[in-house]
């Protein structure tokens, strides 16, 4: 695949990483042993060196976060394209809100259903990061 | 004041998505990844220190960051962190759904513009 990133694009591809650490490191607490560190590390790489090395460096944090190979293809596609990747942080927040706020926009003044889906969407979301299990 | 590796845990994950909305909203991050691995690595008990300077780097006023500082050390979330600001906004919904959804519109959307993301 040879796909290369400009500045933005290196800069949303190491964000992504970045989150990505955070939450191994929310979730795993005291037992995990995921190289966070290394990921952090090709973030870095990635914010700092030549663009060349930009791309290697995302598929190497995926890799190193336990990304599996489709869906580190599918990440580098989505940042190429301006996209946030389909499992990364924001994407997935926005998806899970996305349909709530569709219903609650369609009926402002939601009733006991309407009310549920929405707390659900953001449940779903919150589980996500990290805040509930 | 020395903080477990668990501490430094958090104080990374929580310094990693401060670093992660910088990026993403195109602002500069500095030292901030080289503070970041200071704080994991925890070298001569100094994450506090580091956790410290990557705030401010960031522009968080001492208040905060003294705060933050003293939240981990706690074991807690700093109140502004984004997970602390996710649940704080949950809890803000759900309190408004319960009172005739009143307020849940701008909770939403609230959480939306702290992560950069707005519908």
């Amino acid at each position: 695949m040879s796909i290369e990133f400009d500045d933005k694009q290196a800069r949303f591809a190491a964000a992504d990483l970045c989150e990505r650490a955070a939450k191994l490191l929310r979730e795993e607490d005291e037992e995990g042993d995921t190289d966070v560190a290394e990921i952090i590390g090709n973030a870095h790489e990635m914010v700092s060196y030549a663009p060349t090395f930009v791309r290697d460096n995302y598929e190497c944090g995926l890799a190193n976060a336990n990304v599996s190979k489709p869906d580190r293809d599918a990440a580098v596609v989505a940042i190429s394209e301006g996209r946030h990747p389909p499992d990364s942080l924001p994407g997935r927040v926005v998806e899970a809100i996305k349909p709530a706020f569709a219903v609650y926009n369609a009926a402002p003044s939601a009733g006991s259903g309407e009310a549920r889906g929405k707390l659900e969407a953001l449940n779903n979301a919150l589980r996500w990061i990290g805040v509930m299990r | 004041m020395k903080w477990t590796q668990s501490r430094c845990d958090m104080a990374t994950a929580d310094g990693a998505e401060r670093l992660a909305k910088r990026l993403r909203d195109g602002l500069p991050i500095g030292s901030a990844i080289a503070h970041l691995e200071h704080i994991r690595n925890n070298a001569h008990g100094r994450a506090p220190m580091a956790y410290a300077l990557l705030l401010g780097s960031f522009n968080v006023g001492q208040l905060d960051v003294d705060v933050a500082v003293a939240s981990i050390g706690a074991g807690k979330h700093p109140p502004d962190s984004l997970p602390g600001r996710l649940a704080e906004e949950w809890y803000l919904l759900r309190s408004a759904m319960g009172e005739r959804a009143r307020g849940s519109d701008d909770a939403i959307v609230n959480v939306f513009e702290w992560i950069g993301a707005k519908p």
